[in-house]
Formats: C-alpha cells, structure tokens, sequence
C-alpha cells in the first residue's frame, strides 16, 4: 500500500511504528489545550479511524512528534490549518487556490 | 518441531512442540527483542514491549477494541488473513481497567498465535483452501481461562498459554530466580505447589517478573519447579 492510500489513522501509525514508539509513548507526548497528555485509547480511536482530532493544536502536536509534515495531516484530516486562512480572501482567491490544489494534488506524484 | 495429527480438524496436521523448545525459543525472542529496541533486557519486561513486539510481528494491533460481539468473556483475538499479517485486537475492558497483569498475558497469549500460528493459515491459503471469511472465523477467539492454562486437548490455546508464561517469565531468569530461593531456603526443587514456601516462591515471582500469582504459579507448575504432590518436609 502505497503512503498516498493511507488514512489519517493508519498515517499515524504507521509513522509512529517506523519511530520505535509504543501507543502509550506517543499519547504521553501529545498535550492537550489543559495540558495534560491525551489517554493512549484516544490515540487509538485516532489511528483505527474510529475518532478524528478535535483541534488543529492536537494535529500540531502529532505533526511534530511523528516527524509528519503538518500539511500532509491537515490534508488527511480534511481541514486548512488556521495558517492558511485569510479573512479578507475574495471569493474568487478562494475559488482559484482550490482550483491549484485540486491541480497540483491530480499531477503526476514524483 | 514435527508435525503430527489434529485431532480437533481445523488443519489436517498440527504443530507438535516440545516445551524445551517453545522456552528457548520465547527467551531467545524476547532477549533479542529487547536488546535491540529497549536498550536491553530488564525484567520485569515493560508492557511497551510486548505491545512493540506484536506490532512487529503482526499488521495490526488494536488495544481497545469492542469483543463483546466475540463471545463470553474473550479478552483476545488474532485475526489470520490469508497472505497477510495478522491483526490482534484486546478488549478495551483489559487496557481501560488498569488489569495490567491480565493487560500483560493476553498480549504476550496473542503473540503466541502470531508467532507460532500465522504459518498455519498461510499454508490454507497457499493451497487456496482458505478465503478470508474462513480464516477469520477460524482464528482463534481467547477467554480469559484459557488464556494462561488451556487444556492440551486444545493443543492452539494451550501453546499459546505456555508461549505467554515462556515470554514474560524467561526459563533461564525464572530457573535462576527459583535457584536462589531454594539456596537460601535449604530447599530443592520441585516444592508442593500447597506449601508455605511455594506461597513465598510465588510472589517473588509475581513481584520480579510483573505477572499475576496464578499466571507465576501456572509457571511454576509447568517447568516443575512446583509440584501438585504433597512431598512432606523437604529441609536438607
């Protein structure tokens, strides 16, 4: 199977299986906004598709401490990251950085 | 190994090992296991290992899954693919509960399967005889009792029971442990499992290598270093 096929789940577990890094090492690294680690049965829910992060701070972390670029996760995720967004975009700036995405996402991979 | 008759008729021939061969083989494993992804053996043999170890060995490992739909009290399950890895799911009730020592004998009971079992399956598979419906209701579904001490009529459930104690009580650490408490006691092997001094044994064996007192004594028992005679006095 090829990276291109996987899903945000199988995405982080697979990367966290090619680290060395156990479930319960991963969720211990991972804050939330309280500060307190994420529990490993929520890791888990993640990575077998059953639950999606709930914040973009959450997709940030698992970026950073899986060695991911964070814009494959957005992708995965199927959300912008607040980065991208400009409130004062046109609708046709919208439309037109859509239309790149779609094109440079359908090009041939290298 | 050799093969020899299935009287249960899942496979027309099953796999006969000796218990010498499954101890050396589970110490191996684990040893070289750890040395290579822990930093070294240390026992007792972290949770995080086991956990590792299954991932390397299988497609999948879930740590929280729903069984309840698998059956009275099964606390494990390795799903055999054909021409793929296995997956192993625990029941979320072992991992969420803070059950460590159950935690720790299921995982290291499915690894039993993964390791000793998979080929089985591939071989089905190979000779086409196996689509993956088949194999998955084939795969074997583990109750908590039968997880450390099956029948060996159930020859599948009661490998992977010995395989279970072989990895997290290693022969040469747990013969080693087992030695030293003899020593001091003026004692020699094997201790009725009823005795007062088998009671000691048992939680030294429960504290250094992390497991339950049933799944140390079921140990114990298998490699007779305790007995279910009753021997008397044993003092030297």
């Amino acid at each position: 199977m090829s990276d291109d096929a996987l899903s945000f789940g199988r995405r982080i577990a697979k990367r966290r299986k090619e680290l060395g890094f156990s479930l319960k090492e991963v969720a211990d690294r991972i804050k939330k906004g309280d500060g307190k680690p994420i529990s490993p049965q929520y890791l888990n829910d993640i990575e077998h598709d059953r639950r999606q992060p709930d914040s973009e701070h959450l997709i940030e972390q698992l970026a950073i401490s899986l060695k991911i670029p964070l814009e494959v996760l957005y992708y995965e995720a199927g959300k912008l990251g607040d980065s991208i967004r400009n409130p004062k975009a046109s609708e046709d700036q919208i439309v037109n950085a859509y239309k790149a995405f779609r094109r440079t996402l359908r090009a041939p991979g290298k | 190994m050799k093969y020899v008759a299935d009287r249960t008729g899942r496979f027309p021939k099953r796999p006969h090992y000796e218990r010498a061969e499954l101890d050396q083989e589970c110490e191996r494993i684990i040893i070289e296991f750890m040395r290579q992804q822990c930093g070294g053996f240390s026992l007792p043999i972290p949770t995080d290992a086991l956990t590792k170890l299954i991932e390397k060995d299988a497609e999948d490992l879930d740590l929280f899954a729903d069984l309840t739909d698998e059956g009275h009290d099964v606390e494990g399950v390795t799903d055999f693919q054909p021409k793929r890895k296995p997956k192993v799911r625990i029941s979320q009730t072992l991992s969420s509960h803070s059950n460590e020592h159950r935690l720790r004998t299921t995982l290291a009971h499915e690894y039993g399967h993964v390791k000793f079992h998979d080929f089985l399956w591939q071989l089905e598979a190979a000779d086409q005889k196996l689509h993956p419906k088949l194999a998955r209701e084939t795969s074997p579904k583990c109750n908590r009792q039968r997880i450390l001490d099956a029948p060996y009529t159930d020859w599948m459930e009661w490998q992977a029971g010995y395989v279970c104690g072989a990895l997290l009580m290693p022969v040469t650490s747990i013969r080693n442990a087992t030695g030293r408490f003899l020593e001091a006691h003026k004692l020699f092997a094997p201790i009725a499992a009823t005795s007062q001094q088998a009671g000691l044994l048992i939680g030294i064996v429960h504290k250094d290598f992390g497991v339950s007192r049933d799944a140390a004594r079921v140990r114990l028992m298998k490699l007779n270093l305790l007995t279910a005679t009753d021997l008397g006095p044993q003092l030297l």
